[in-house]
C-alpha cells in the first residue's frame, strides 16, 4: 500500500497549520523585533472566543468569525500596551518575560472562565471526509489549506502592492529613517500586534475544528510557530511560511516513510524534526531565508 | 474565693481545649490533576473525596487538594509540601500512574499512608507497604483486552500508545498477557501533547492490522486521535480502555464512539448494590454526573470507606487494610497482599446508539 501521497496531504495539512500560527508571529518579530511567547496562547483564546460565540451563544457562523476577530483587536491592543510597549525598547530580554506572563494570564483566565475540559468546535459539518483514492481529505483540512494559501497571497498583495505595506517594510528595515519620514512606527507596531493576534485566532479556529480546544493547547503552538519562524529565516514571513511547510513535510515524512525496512517511530517526531532545523541551521545559522534574504 | 476563680478558669480552660480538640479535623493530602488534560479526573474526584467524607464520615476529614497536573514533575513538589511542609500522615487521589510513581518512594520513605483512588500502572503494584490502591490495576485490563482479542481471532493488532506510565503500563499488560504469542503487534508511541495522528495511524492502516488498540492516557488526546482515525477511512475495529466509559465522549461526541469496544470497570448504575443506589443518585445530585470516568465514583468513595475505617480502627493502620473485608457499596472487596483491590473487575464494552453496553464475553 502506498501512503506517500497520504503522507504529502498530512504534510500539507500539518505545513498549512504551522504557517497559520507562525505567520503572526512573524510579523510581530519583523516589525517588533520580539518573539511572542504567548503567540500559542493567543491562538487558543481565539479558539475559545469562536467557542463563546458560536457553541455557546449560538450566533451564525460569519458573525462569530467577525465577533472573534474584533476581540482579538482588543485583546491585540491591551496586550501591546500592558505587556510589549512598556518594555519592548528598554530591553530585548524583557518581553520574554511580559509575553511569558500574557501566556500564563490568558491559559488561567480561560481555564477559569470556561474550565479546563476539553472542548469541540465540530458539529459534525465539516466532519465530511473526500476518498481520492490514494488518499483522503476533509472539509475542514481543504479549508485550513486554502485559508493559510489565501493569507499568504493577501499578505503578499499588501506588502508589496500596498501603501501600507511600502510603509511597514520601511519601518522593518530602518525604524528611525522611516519615522524621519513620517511614518508613525508606533502606530504600525499597534496595527502589526492586533493583525498577529487575528491571525493567531484564525489559526486557533482552525486547530479547534481539526482537533478540539484546551487551555493547556498554547504551548505546544508557540514552539511549533517558533520552530518554524527560525528555520525559515527570524523575521522573514516568506521563509517562516516555508519554514513551516518544510517542517510539516520534515515532520510527517521522517516518520511515515520506510528508511531501508526501519521507520522513525511516531514518538521521536520532535526529535527527528527538530535535529533536522538544528542541522540546516549549522549550515545557516540565520535561517534558511534569513539575512540575505528579503525581510517581511 | 480565688481557688474558686481559678477552678473556674481551669474549667473554661479545659472545656475550651477539649472543643477545639473535638474539632479538629484529620488531614489528608490529595495530590490529584486539577488542570490539563487529566483536570475532568482530578476534578471529578476531588468532589467524590468531599461527598464521601460527608457521607462516611460526617466530615471528620479536612482534605487538602493540590493540583499535580498529572506530571511526575509537580507531583513529587506536591509530595513534599504534604511530608516537609504540612507533615501528613495520609495523602489520597492521583489521577495519574505517573504521579503515584513519581511520589511512592517519598511517601513510602516518610511512612505517609497512601489510598490510590485513580492510578492503574501495574509496577505500582510493587512500590511499598503504604501503598493501597482502590482503582484496579492495568495489568487486569491488559488481560481482559487480549483475551477478547484472541477470542475474536485477531492476528495483528495495532497498538498507539502515548508515553507515559500509564498507557506504557496497559500496553505492556497487554503484551504480557499473549504469553503464547499469538499475535503479532505493530505498535506506534506518541509524545503527551501531541494533537496529530495521522502519519502513525496511517502506518498502522499500510500494516493492515486487524483492529488497532487506542492507548491514550487521557479522552482528550482518544477524542483527538479517534476523530483522525474516522476522517483517514481506517475501517478496521478501534478497541481502547476505560476512557470510552467516559461521558464526555459516548455523550457528547456520539458519532466518533460509536462502535468502538473497551475494557472498563463496571458503573456505579451496574455496579452499586440496591440499598445503596441512594448514594450515587444523591452524588449525582449534589455535583452533577461525573465528567471523567464513571468508575472514578466507586474506586474513590471506597477509597475514602477505607482511609476511614483504618484510621478511626486504633489498629495498625497497614495491618488493618491488609487483613479487611470491607462492605462497599458494590458489594465485599478486600486488598490482597500488593495493596492492591480485589472485587471490583473489568468488563468489555462498546458504544451502541450512543449508550454503552456491556458486551457479553
Amino acid at each position: 500500500m502506498d501512503i506517500l501521497p497520504q503522507l504529502l496531504i498530512n504534510a500539507l495539512i500539518t505545513g498549512s497549520i504551522y504557517a497559520l500560527a507562525s505567520s503572526g508571529l512573524s510579523l510581530t518579530y519583523s516589525l517588533l523585533r520580539i518573539i511572542n511567547f504567548a503567540h500559542g496562547h493567543l491562538m487558543m483564546t481565539g479558539a475559545y472566543l469562536f467557542y463563546l460565540f458560536w457553541i455557546l451563544l449560538s450566533l451564525p457562523f460569519p458573525v462569530s468569525i467577525v465577533c472573534t476577530l474584533l476581540c482579538s483587536i482588543v485583546i491585540g491592543i491591551i496586550s501591546m500596551k500592558i505587556c510589549l510597549e512598556p518594555f519592548r525598547k528598554l530591553s530585548t530580554v524583557l518581553p520574554f518575560v511580559t509575553t511569558l506572563a500574557l501566556a500564563t494570564i490568558l491559559e488561567a483566565v480561560i481555564s477559569i472562565v470556561f474550565g479546563v475540559n476539553v472542548k469541540s468546535l465540530s458539529t459534525g459539518e465539516f466532519f465530511q471526509s473526500y476518498d481520492f483514492g490514494s488518499f483522503v481529505i476533509t472539509q475542514t483540512q481543504i479549508i485550513i489549506i486554502s485559508l493559510a494559501l489565501g493569507i499568504m497571497f493577501l499578505a503578499a498583495f499588501i506588502m508589496h502592492v500596498t501603501p501600507v505595506g511600502r510603509k511597514l517594510r520601511a519601518i522593518s528595515q530602518n525604524a528611525p529613517a522611516a519615522q524621519s519620514l513620517g511614518i508613525s512606527e508606533k502606530r504600525f507596531a499597534y496595527s502589526v500586534f492586533c493583525i498577529s493576534v487575528m491571525l493567531a485566532s484564525v489559526a486557533g479556529i482552525m486547530v479547534g475544528f481539526e482537533t478540539n480546544i484546551q487551555p493547556t493547547m498554547g504551548p505546544a503552538f508557540s514552539i511549533k510557530a517558533s520552530a518554524a519562524m527560525i528555520l525559515g529565516g527570524l523575521g522573514n514571513l516568506w521563509g517562516t511560511i516555508f519554514g513551516s511547510y518544510l517542517l510539516g513535510i520534515v515532520e510527517n515524512l521522517g516518520i511515515g516513510l520506510d528508511f531501508g525496512g526501519y521507520s522513525i517511530p511516531a514518538g521521536y517526531k520532535d526529535a527527528f524534526s527538530f535535529a533536522i532545523i538544528l542541522l540546516v541551521l549549522l549550515f545557516r545559522p540565520e535561517g534558511i531565508f534569513g539575512k540575505n534574504g528579503r525581510t517581511i | 474565693m480565688k481557688n474558686l476563680t481559678g477552678a473556674i478558669f481551669l474549667f473554661f480552660i479545659a472545656a475550651f481545649s477539649t472543643q477545639v480538640l473535638a474539632d479538629e479535623k484529620i488531614q489528608i493530602g490529595v495530590s490529584t490533576a486539577l488542570t490539563g488534560n487529566a483536570a475532568p479526573y482530578g476534578t471529578d474526584m476531588k468532589n467524590v473525596f468531599l461527598y464521601a467524607n460527608h457521607v462516611l464520615a460526617n466530615d471528620k476529614y479536612e482534605f487538602i487538594f493540590d493540583d499535580d497536573k498529572c506530571s511526575g514533575k509537580d507531583a513529587v513538589t506536591v509530595a513534599q509540601r504534604f511530608i516537609n511542609i504540612l507533615r501528613l500522615n495520609y495523602a489520597a487521589g492521583f489521577a495519574c500512574s505517573s504521579t503515584a510513581i513519581s511520589t511512592a518512594k517519598l511517601y513510602e520513605k516518610s511512612k505517609t499512608l497512601v489510598m490510590i483512588t485513580s492510578a492503574s500502572a501495574p509496577s505500582i503494584s510493587q512500590m511499598g507497604d503504604y501503598i493501597f490502591r482502590t482503582w484496579p490495576s492495568d495489568a487486569s485490563f491488559g488481560k481482559k483486552l487480549f483475551e477478547y482479542m484472541n477470542k475474536k481471532g485477531y492476528k495483528k493488532v495495532g497498538i498507539l500508545s502515548e508515553q507515559t506510565d500509564y498507557a506504557q503500563g496497559l500496553q505492556k499488560a497487554f503484551i504480557d498477557a499473549d504469553t503464547h504469542h499469538e499475535m503479532k503487534i505493530v505498535s506506534e508511541d506518541f509524545l503527551t501533547d501531541t494533537s496529530d495522528f495521522r502519519t502513525p495511524l496511517l502506518k498502522l492502516k499500510a500494516a493492515q492490522v486487524d483492529t488497532v488498540f487506542l492507548n491514550p492516557q487521557s479522552e482528550v488526546t482518544l477524542l483527538a486521535s479517534l476523530k483522525q482515525y474516522r476522517e483517514l477511512g481506517l475501517k478496521a475495529p478501534v478497541i481502547t480502555s476505560l476512557f470510552n466509559g467516559s461521558p464526555i465522549l459516548y455523550e457528547k461526541h456520539k458519532e466518533l464512539a460509536e462502535g468502538i469496544v473497551y475494557a472498563d470497570a463496571l458503573s456505579p448504575e451496574e455496579a452499586i448494590t440496591p440499598e445503596n443506589r441512594h448514594l450515587y443518585e444523591n452524588y449525582v445530585k449534589q455535583y452533577g454526573e461525573l465528567n471523567s470516568v464513571k468508575v472514578m465514583f466507586l474506586t474513590t468513595f471506597e477509597g475514602v470507606r477505607a482511609l476511614h475505617a483504618a484510621i478511626s480502627s486504633g489498629q495498625d493502620l497497614r495491618e488493618y487494610l491488609y487483613k479487611t473485608t470491607f462492605h462497599g457499596i458494590f458489594g465485599d472487596w478486600h486488598f490482597d497482599q500488593n495493596g492492591d483491590i480485589q472485587g471490583l473487575d473489568p468488563v468489555m464494552k462498546t458504544v451502541r446508539n450512543g449508550h454503552p453496553e456491556r458486551i457479553n464475553d
